[in-house]
């Protein structure tokens, strides 16, 4: 197999055949590739695919239906007609975990509930985000005391949250701007820049 | 524990140890259990021999947080215990305990309080009828009675800063009145509902699909609502008209001139009926007392600041939008609950499922359940 | 399917319950201001009479509106009880709704009433489940809302409990 090109030159846009509407993207590749050592430059391609993956992924969020309380009610609200998710691409709620992406926790997670839970997040496909949206699902909220039995303290528990959205409920607009910030953080990818 | 399976069944025919019989498991988690309710159905081909409801996956210890703290500290709980019909929790909650400790409620408070706890039915209801005919196949209703639902929930949230789980009740009263606007918005969105029930008669009731998928479906006839203690409009889709608001009645509930309305099928299609018919009557009681209500204090002049009721034990009913909601309270004295028990209507009512569900469709399970309108952390508490 | 044995028919709306059927069950009854209490009456009974209690508000066609336990251990620890509590009601006309407690001794087996009224069922699992209180004749005595493996009992006393009474205690 050829050795693939070692020099930074080589992996401008010019040399990738792509549709007009990847313009934007390829001048962000443009100056990340001009801060990316030299040895390293062949990961530039994949570093490419990936950003178009995701933002693939981070316009396509498809989350489970999966309501455990009042929050659930919010969720709904924000898919129905006044909020109208699908603005954001992230109407499309599944009922299997094989065909979701993002897990929206909404409502308080019981103690008996967690392994049910453990298990839907083990059946998702990666990538996968989870939102954690309300009080009882970010640290207990309205239901946390000293000595509690029932319920488990916080999403972030169980599975790694990538964004939590206070309120009791949050209304549907918090919702919304939540699921925004994980379209940003997508689209972001791995690399933390700036 | 064992686990065997169990229901009400005494067919012999209905045999689960059946060479042919298999479990068929729905939720907790499940697109149509309304929240994480799980039903471990025995079956043998298409038909349910047992149905085993397992419950408490959305279990919140309210009753053991009502014993750890005091009275006030506990009513943010009330409205997150049915939190589809959270204000008439909340304000039952506030009854209950003004009831316990002899206080008086402003004439103006009394009203505001229908105002708002008949909105919320309307609401719970219109939220009902969208998810239920989203559960056995339409979609578009779903869409109309959002958007209604939106209307009333911009009402509430003008006068108690919450969409869903109200704490807008207080000993004696309700935090903050209401004013011109509210009272405009409230006759408009009176006049919108009252136009927008015909549509609803035309696009949900007359459509074939939905009366063939709810007409003699889940019959839950008049004794087996009582042997279970089912209430709400479950029971009145039975012919039983048992209402709270009228056998006891509670607040100013007396005054006012609305009927129970009833169905005699018992039926999925009847708890159709029954709800729109009761949406009707909400509108009535809420057109009459916008139109009566008086000037005045929201709050007493001198509201109680400690609460700490007298020993003994008392019993408060409302009726919900699922059933009769009762909460019953024994104080020793303290300012902190010794017991709060909250008997809640969708606890019996789902209990009732072994036996209605037994002998019947797997297809119509979700037609069935859905029907009972039940709302899972009010069933676990 | 099984129909509940009930001896009354359900055409005919219930009369109040006849309380001279109910008084040789209860150790005592009393009439209560139901605008004080929410009760109409209040019978005290002894565990081996609650079947035959139930029997006779099913039969005047009353249901079982509520089912539930209070721990009283630590009110008298010298006479340490469990009291369990029913309210009955009925469908027809203004309320009428009778009190029934029944004081337990702690560990105390308690006949089920589940055979007479199908709406014990869940009750008494939930009163095993939060108080641990045995009910003898259920068909299936076991958690309901805690998991199946819980080693506690929720609502007692004794259990979980934190600083009561003030402010500071969240």
């Amino acid at each position: 197999m050829e050795e693939p090109p070692r020099s930074p030159e080589l992996v401008g846009p010019e040399r990738v055949t792509l549709g007009p509407r990847a313009a934007p993207i390829l001048q962000r590749a443009d100056a990340v590739s001009d801060e990316i050592p030299v040895e390293v430059a062949p990961y530039v391609r994949f570093g490419l695919l990936d950003d178009l993956l995701n933002r693939a992924r981070a316009n396509s969020l498809w989350p489970l239906t999966f309501g455990l309380a009042c929050c659930a009610i919010e969720m709904m609200a924000a898919g129905a007609s006044r909020h109208d998710l699908d603005r954001f691409g992230a109407g499309v709620f599944r009922p299997s975990a094989r065909q979701a992406d993002v897990m929206i926790f909404a409502g308080t997670i019981s103690k008996k509930m967690a392994p049910v839970i453990r298990q839907l997040w083990d059946q998702m496909p990666s990538p996968k985000w989870a939102i954690a949206m309300g009080g009882c699902t970010i640290d207990g909220g309205p239901f946390k005391y000293q000595n509690q039995y029932a319920i488990v303290e916080g999403a972030d528990l169980l599975v790694p949250v990538d964004v939590y959205i206070p309120g009791c409920p949050p209304r549907p607009e918090a919702l919304i701007a939540g699921l925004l910030k994980l379209q940003e953080k997508i689209k972001a990818g791995r690399r933390f820049k700036g | 524990m064992s686990d065997e399976p169990r229901g009400a069944s005494s067919d012999p025919e209905a045999d689960p140890t059946h060479p042919e019989a298999y479990v068929l498991n729905m939720g907790p988690q499940h697109p149509s259990m309304h929240g994480v309710l799980r039903l471990k159905l025995h079956m043998i081909g298409e038909e349910i021999v047992v149905a085993e409801p397992v419950i408490g996956y959305a279990h919140r210890a309210h009753e053991k947080m009502a014993e750890n703290r005091n009275y006030l500290m506990f009513l943010p709980n009330s409205s997150r215990i049915d939190y589809l019909s959270g204000m008439i929790y909340n304000i039952g909650y506030c009854q209950a305990v003004e009831k316990l400790l002899e206080i008086e409620v402003p004439e103006r408070a009394q009203y505001i309080r229908v105002i708002a706890c008949e909105l919320n039915r309307i609401a719970s209801h219109l939220l009902w009828i969208g998810t239920y005919v989203l559960d056995i196949g339409g979609v578009t209703p779903f869409l109309y009675c959002w958007d209604d639902r939106e209307q009333i929930l911009d009402l509430l949230d003008a006068i108690t800063g919450s969409r869903l789980t109200y704490s807008y009740g207080r000993f004696g009263g309700v935090t903050m009145d209401v004013d011109d606007a509210f009272l405009t918005g409230t006759r408009t969105f009176l006049e919108r509902m009252k136009s927008r029930l015909p549509e609803y008669d035309t696009l949900v009731r007359k459509n074939v699909i939905f009366i063939e998928r709810s007409r003699g479906v889940g019959i839950m006839d008049r004794q087996t609502c009582r042997a279970y203690g089912v209430t709400g409009p479950c029971l009145r889709a039975a012919g039983v008209a048992y209402d709270v608001r009228k056998s006891e009645p509670y607040g100013i509930y007396d005054r006012f001139d609305f009927a129970v309305p009833t169905e005699s099928a018992g039926d999925c299609l009847a708890r159709y009926d029954v709800r729109i018919r009761e949406i009707e009557e909400s509108l009535k009681i809420v057109t009459q007392a916008v139109r009566d209500l008086p000037a005045g204090p929201i709050m007493p002049d001198k509201p109680k600041k400690k609460f700490k009721p007298a020993e003994g034990a008392s019993y408060f009913a409302v009726e919900a939008a699922r059933g009769a909601f009762g909460m019953y309270l024994v104080s020793d004295g303290s300012e902190v609950p010794f017991k709060l028990k909250l008997r809640t209507p969708s606890f019996s009512n789902l209990s009732s499922m072994p036996k209605v569900l037994a002998g019947t469709m797997v297809a119509d399970t979700i037609a069935i359940v859905g029907s009972l309108d039940i709302v899972l952390p009010e069933i676990d508490r | 399917m099984s129909t509940p044995p009930l001896t009354s028919t359900d055409a005919a709306p219930a009369a109040p319950v006849d309380l001279a059927d109910l008084t040789p069950l209860a150790a005592s009854s009393t009439t209560t201001d139901p605008k004080r209490t929410g009760f109409h009456h209040h019978h005290v009974a002894l565990a081996p009479s609650l079947p035959e209690l139930a029997r006779v508000f099913t039969s005047a066609g009353y249901f079982l509106e509520m089912l539930t336990c209070e721990d009283r251990r630590l009110i008298t620890p010298a006479l340490p009880k469990m009291r369990l509590v029913q309210t009955w009601n009925r469908f027809d006309g203004p309320a009428d709704r009778h009190l029934v407690t029944c004081e337990l001794d702690p560990g105390q087996v308690a006949p089920s009433i589940t055979a007479v009224a199908p709406a014990a069922d869940w009750y008494e699992r939930e009163v095993f489940d939060m108080y641990g209180v045995r009910f003898a004749g259920h068909p299936d005595l076991r958690r309901i809302l805690l998991p199946d493996d819980s080693d506690f009992h929720a609502l007692l006393k004794d259990f979980g409990q934190m600083d009561r009474g003030s402010e500071e205690g969240t």
